[in-house]
């Protein structure tokens, strides 16, 4: 017994949020699941609300919006998954969250929320720190801090038709705060009670105070209860850039799920190579130099997200290929046609990504199962436009659900 | 570390913070600019051939936990630890550093009056007298020095067992708390295997913390050629500090560069981890008494980076009615000789007031974790009992 | 708005601007104009490459004599704009080594000091330098910041009364008599109209020459070519390296600041403005660099970007890089106006030889006796440099100056910088303060940093207008230099900044059609 072996029921690969959402369903199945990652996902970058799928219009219910959807679009995920596991899997998500901090929908609808920029988002499920935003409310504040780069209250402001503080941060002796430093500020007693009562000193009577969505980690629902009380106003977080605490608050609660049911939680550990044999996969490779650790499960779940990653990857010469598996990659086009010309214009390689199946395992493009133990979800399938569809949560959901659903039926 | 990218290459990083958000250090003082901006930001405006201007470095406590969170594979705190010993080599390191760094060395000495030596490192004005001349923090209590050596002790002991085992202390545990060797050795010969005490030398970690790559890897050289023969005949080795086991198992051939080393990886395990291999196959004494207590687990940084997952965990919920519950904090802030340093304490005891609080919250009977560190710290902060998963172990084998 | 001055340059690259600082120096009234914010054309599109000289000892043994005495100039009255690096002509084995000794006997000729080093003498100097040169030659190459240079020769000649109106775009030229009356002007900001009254028009607009000269009706013979580049992400070299050959593409990699540039290519063009690095370019300079230095092929590129380069034709030469890259001055006195001046062609580094011929041109047509004190006195900032050290030195908190907060993370520009420099100058467009700090030309090349120069823009000055649509102009600027090098981490990098712009911050065209539509 020279080297670690170590052998699973499932083994998912990849920790962003269709990872977790897979190995929550299989450890919920009662399967011994190993969950391995290179880092966190990206959930600590973007997720800080639940899209499901940002173009159905405010005024139609998001169920019959999916429903046209998935008719108009076979190819893409949720079409794959069906609108009744949809919903499955967003329960599944929400029943993970105690009623201390939950995710709701407005109405079964999408709702909006602003932005760092004083635009406004799409998106289906807001944390109870965030408050669809009205546009009839009026008398709003948005609050600043002085040092925190990542967040320009002035902007919003006047974008949103609110007023702006900038606040000093009381005992200040640094130059710049982050948004970590600002949650654990927030997160103790005294240092609210300071910025309260410089916030009292600026109010004029508004009765809506945006703040950064840095309002704590743990329990962030208790600071907002907190804010709200003394300041005898509403309180709602607009997200900032990356790192997103709503994303490490999502994370961080995964985190804590999995390994309390005893799954193993491999953080920041590279798959270096797949062992195949035949159209099976036997075994994955981590690496943790200068050893490689050698994993085995019945199944694979692949998760490994887009580029950031490194799920994907390009190189200089047009190749572009899955990374682990060497999958089939969709319309891999010669790279001058990946990007457009504009920034901002639809770019061909959000279309890339692997092909699957109805059950989310990988095919080549005539259809042939490419490898059978394994079954792919996330951003990285093949016939979405996340950024566009604001639909990415609702992917990484319903897929990660999805594909462990899938595998267990096997 | 993560694959292809060994050197203090700066390229991979893509500016995401997310390492910033969960530097221990960082969050609690706006004196290190966090990894980001420590180790890729910096390396661009490093030259190799021009002093080093920044002193901040130090406070890099090499916990590793931005290399885990780091999504591109940056090697942040290796591109630390290389500027941080181009900056010490240029500034000199005080006599306390080398002190600390050392500490190994006094272990002999101190052995044949260990209790003399316990009375002194516990008298107020002694301290008082370290803290002004050493600038080692007097609020900390140094660690006491055990009655008799680990290894004096096992030479009066007999082990038995069908299959042979070599056991890597470190130096802590054979002088500071001898009894978390004793209990990792009658655990080994519980599950059938004689336990062998290869010739060694302190890990080196202390030094490596130092910035002293150069005099870790004179003790590690010899280390390895130890550690070598017992593997050469055939045994596997298993260590209790997590501390010591990464830096053989990864930092002897990843950072010294000693390509010997890479055979020493292959068969030295942390010994939750070859206790967990002894049940796959299904060879393990899991012959429990019952412990109706709640214990909180604390992973060590050092356990996070050897990617094992929580083995003493997965163990220790096999004893009837015990209660262990993981605790989602990260680093304890000691850093090994980081937070007995005058200067440096204040940010150790910020980064250690989390855990506090989450362990107060927690309300534990005990806390378990396999750094030597990770003890005292718990300890210094709480005042509760702390112990090392292995000590729990022995404690429940019929 | 009427104005009425001694001498009008148009066109405010290094040249313009050198024209303007030696003019004012010798005390004659001048105003320089120029349609946008200085450096708008080959100037701020370089290589950045204080010549020594040697690369044309054998092709323009005269060129290269004017690079090495302006290289020694420059290095007295712009140390703060140079990094002096030194530099190396290598020759690999496929370069044969015949050119090497003919190489030396024309640097001598020319008088560029050159010293040959062994090959691990040039590997310890250039570790990442490719271990299979035959032979390696030093020179006194270096490295040269236009920007900080262009800006300080302004900053001179408004110190000694010189006026810049930038952001000023000539519309019109009134030719009265055989002279340039009047030059007509409009800001392109306010749409604010000047009416300028010169007794000297000078003509500095670069690969614009004939734009302004089609307003008088005249023609210059001339060539533009285009030259690609690209940076890496950290510096592979401390020193230039060339390569010993005939000048050809992709031939010299500079090291500025916290990168590398790769260069150059040289594509014929029909437009000044011309600056889209195409895929070929890209690969040619890899392949052609990672001859020089091996990880090149391995590197993280950051951005790729073109200039246009004058070149004036004397006679019609094939390969644009043999025309040569020496300067002219023309009258236009040979055309009929008498007091035009057209000042073409050159390099940046013989900038200011450029300006002290025009200079002297101009002070023998008005029949005055004023010399040239360019190259003697030092430019106004020559105390102020600030190299890597010293940037790197804004992470330490520790240092007694309570500091502001870092806005760019990669190349560690801080709060109070941008601050102080927007005071003082008093821009027209406040993004020209991209031109004056180093802010976004770093790793993620603004992908933070440009959201929070706006933020920290929208706090100073409440009427910036529309300030969304600002930001998605500036990073559809910033794409233009991204598209060419997308692969790898910089591929990565692009997709977290898509997840910030279009995601987080919702910035897109229209999204696809709303759902009810169908």
């Amino acid at each position: 017994m020279r080297k670690g072996l170590m052998y699973f029921d499932i083994i998912v690969i990849g920790m962003g949020l269709s990872g977790l959402m897979a190995a929550k369903t299989a450890v919920e199945s009662g399967m011994k699941v190993l969950i391995v990652g290179k880092g966190m996902g990206t959930l600590c970058l973007f997720s800080n609300t639940i899209d499901l799928l940002g173009t159905i219009p405010l005024s139609m219910e998001v169920e019959k919006g999916l429903y046209k959807w998935i008719i108009i679009h076979p190819e893409h995920p949720y079409s794959k998954v069906g609108l009744e596991n949809i919903k499955k899997s967003f329960l599944e998500f929400n029943s993970i969250f105690s009623s201390h901090y939950s995710f709701k929908n407005e109405n079964e609808r999408n709702c909006l929320i602003p932005t760092p920029v004083g635009t406004l988002r799409p998106t289906y499920m807001i944390p109870n720190t965030m408050v669809p935003w009205n546009h009839q409310e009026e008398k709003r504040v948005i609050l600043g801090f002085k040092g925190f780069k990542d967040f320009y209250a002035d902007w919003i402001a006047r974008r949103l038709n609110s007023r702006s503080i900038t606040l000093s941060i009381p005992d200040l002796i640094r130059n710049e705060v982050t948004q970590i430093y600002l949650s654990r500020c927030f997160e103790k007693r005294l240092f609210r009670e300071r910025i309260i009562n410089e916030i009292k000193k600026h109010l004029q009577g508004e009765k809506f105070l945006g703040f950064p969505a840095i309002l704590g980690i743990e329990d962030p629902y208790s600071v907002k209860s907190d804010l709200e009380q003394s300041l005898e106003a509403k309180i709602f977080e607009i997200p900032v850039l990356p790192p997103s605490i709503p994303g490490l608050r999502i994370f961080n609660r995964f985190k804590e799920w999995l390994i309390a049911k005893g799954a193993t939680f491999l953080m920041g550990y590279q798959v270096t190579k797949a062992i195949l044999k035949g159209k099976r996969c036997e075994g994955i490779e981590v690496s943790n130099a200068p050893i490689t650790n050698l994993y085995c499960a019945d199944r694979y779940i692949l998760a490994t997200g887009r580029f950031i990653g490194g799920g994907l990857k390009a190189t200089s010469n047009s190749s572009l290929f899955e990374t682990i598996f060497n999958l089939p990659v969709t319309k891999p086009k010669n790279q001058n046609e990946w990007f457009r010309k504009n920034f901002f214009d639809d770019h061909m390689i959000h279309e890339m990504g692997i092909l699957t199946n109805k059950s989310f395992q990988p095919i080549s493009n005539e259809g042939d199962i490419v490898l059978e133990n394994i079954w792919v979800c996330g951003t990285i399938l093949s016939g979405h436009k996340y950024l566009y569809e604001k639909s990415k949560e609702g992917i990484e959901i319903s897929t990660g659900y999805m594909a462990v659903k899938s595998a267990l039926e096997k | 570390m993560k694959q292809n990218h060994y050197k203090n290459d700066p390229d991979p990083c893509i500016r995401c913070s997310i390492c910033t958000m969960v530097c221990p250090v960082s969050r609690v003082t706006s004196l290190f600019p966090g990894p980001k901006q420590a180790g890729p930001g910096a390396q661009r405006f490093r030259k190799k051939r021009e002093l080093s201007v920044d002193p901040w470095i130090e406070l890099c406590l090499g916990c590793h936990l931005c290399d885990i969170s780091c999504p591109s594979g940056v090697n942040i705190s290796y591109i630390n630890l290389i500027a941080k010993e181009k900056f010490l080599e240029e500034k000199g390191r005080p006599l306390r550093d080398w002190i600390l760094s050392h500490f190994h060395l006094f272990g002999d000495l101190v052995s044949v009056f260990p209790s003399l030596v316990n009375r002194i490192l516990r008298n107020y004005a002694m301290k008082w007298l370290m803290d002004k001349a050493l600038r080692i923090e007097k609020d900390r209590e140094l660690p006491q020095y055990s009655n008799e050596k680990l290894t004096k002790w096992f030479k009066n002991h007999i082990s038995k067992g069908k299959r042979k085992i070599a056991y890597f202390y470190g130096c802590y545990t054979n002088n500071h708390e001898i009894d978390v060797g004793k209990a990792a050795i009658e655990v080994l010969e519980a599950n059938d295997f004689e336990v062998i005490l290869p010739k060694q030398e302190c890990c080196g970690i202390p030094m490596l913390g130092n910035g002293n790559l150069k005099g870790a890897k004179k003790l590690a050289l010899k280390n390895v050629s130890a550690l070598l023969e017992s593997i050469n005949l055939g045994l596997d080795i298993v260590f209790t500090s997590t501390s010591c086991g990464h830096m053989i198992k990864h930092d002897y051939d990843k950072i010294l560069g000693i390509s010997e080393a890479k055979e020493i990886s292959k068969h030295i395990f942390d010994i939750f981890e070859f206790l967990r291999n002894l049940k796959t196959f299904g060879t393990f004494n899991s012959n429990f008494k019952k412990l109706p207590i709640k214990a909180i687990y604390f992973a060590p940084c050092h356990l996070k980076a050897l990617g094992i997952g929580l083995p003493a965990i997965e163990i220790l919920r096999l004893i009837p009615d015990f209660k262990i519950e993981y605790i989602n904090v990260d680093c304890c802030g000691l850093g090994g000789t980081f937070g007995f340093k005058k200067e440096k304490y204040r940010i150790s005891q910020e980064i250690g007031n989390d855990l506090k609080k989450a362990i107060n919250y927690l309300n534990p009977d005990i806390v378990l974790t396999d750094c030597e560190g990770c003890r005292i710290q718990i300890r210094h902060l709480t005042g509760l009992k702390v112990l090392h998963p292995i000590q729990i172990l022995r404690d429940v084998i019929k | 708005m009427k104005i009425k001055t001694e001498v009008l340059i148009i066109g405010g690259g290094a040249t313009g601007t050198g024209i303007a600082r030696d003019l004012s120096l010798r005390g004659i009234p001048t105003i320089l104009i120029e349609k946008g914010d200085l450096l708008s054309g080959a100037s701020g599109r370089n290589h950045g490459l204080l010549h020594s000289g040697a690369r044309y000892a054998l092709t323009d043994p005269e060129a290269a004599k004017e690079c090495i005495i302006e290289n020694g100039i420059l290095k007295k009255i712009a140390p703060h704009c140079i990094e002096d690096t030194g530099g190396l002509f290598v020759g690999l084995p496929e370069d044969g080594s015949k050119l090497k000794d003919q190489f030396i006997k024309a640097c001598k000729k020319a008088e560029i000091p050159t010293q040959i080093i062994s090959r691990d003498e040039a590997l310890f100097l250039e570790p990442n330098l490719n271990p299979n040169i035959t032979f390696c030659i030093k020179v006194p190459d270096g490295a040269i910041d236009p920007f900080e240079l262009v800006f300080d020769n302004k900053r001179d000649a408004e110190i000694h009364g010189g006026t810049f109106f930038l952001h000023t775009e000539a519309t019109q030229i009134i030719v009265e008599k055989n002279k340039v009356k009047r030059v007509l002007a409009k800001d392109l900001t306010n749409e604010d109209h000047y009416d300028i009254e010169a007794s000297f028009v000078i003509n500095a607009t670069g690969a614009w020459v004939n734009h302004l000269l089609r307003y008088v009706g005249l023609k210059l013979p001339m060539a533009l070519s285009k030259g690609s580049l690209l940076l890496t992400n950290k510096r592979l070299n401390q020193m230039v390296i060339n390569r010993l050959r005939p000048p050809s593409d992709g031939d010299i990699i500079v090291p500025n600041k916290t990168v590398s540039i790769l260069g150059t290519t040289s594509l014929r063009s029909e437009e000044p403005n011309d600056f889209d690095v195409n895929p070929n370019e890209v690969s040619l300079l890899i392949e052609e660099g990672a001859k020089l230095i091996p990880s090149v092929k391995s590197t993280r590129f950051i951005r790729a970007y073109a200039g246009v380069r004058p070149l004036f034709m004397s006679e019609k030469k094939g390969d644009d890089r043999e025309i040569s890259r020496g300067f002219v001055l023309i009258d236009h006195e040979r055309d009929g106006i008498n007091n035009l001046i057209t000042i073409t062609g050159g390099k940046l580094i013989t900038y200011r030889l450029m300006a002290e011929k025009t200079a002297d041109l101009i002070c023998q047509k008005m029949g005055i006796n004023k010399t040239c004190s360019t190259h003697l006195r030092p430019l106004p900032g020559v105390n102020r440099k600030k190299d890597l050290k010293d940037r790197l030195k804004s992470l330490d908190t520790s240092l007694s100056k309570k500091r502001t907060e870092i806005l760019c993370d990669c190349e560690l520009v801080e709060r109070e910088e941008f601050e102080e420099v927007f005071k003082n100058e008093n821009l027209k467009d406040p993004l020209d303060i991209l031109h004056r700090i180093r802010l976004a030309k770093g790793t993620c090349q603004g992908g933070f940093c440009l959201y929070r120069l706006l933020g920290v823009l929208i706090e100073l000055n409440k009427e910036i207008e529309e300030p969304v649509n600002i930001l998605k102009n500036l990073l559809e600027e910033r794409w233009k230099g991204i598209r060419p090098i997308l692969w790898g981490t910089s591929l990565q990098e692009e997709e977290l900044l898509e997840g910030i712009y279009k995601g987080i911050f919702n910035l897109s065209s229209p999204s696809p059609l709303p759902v009810e539509d169908i």
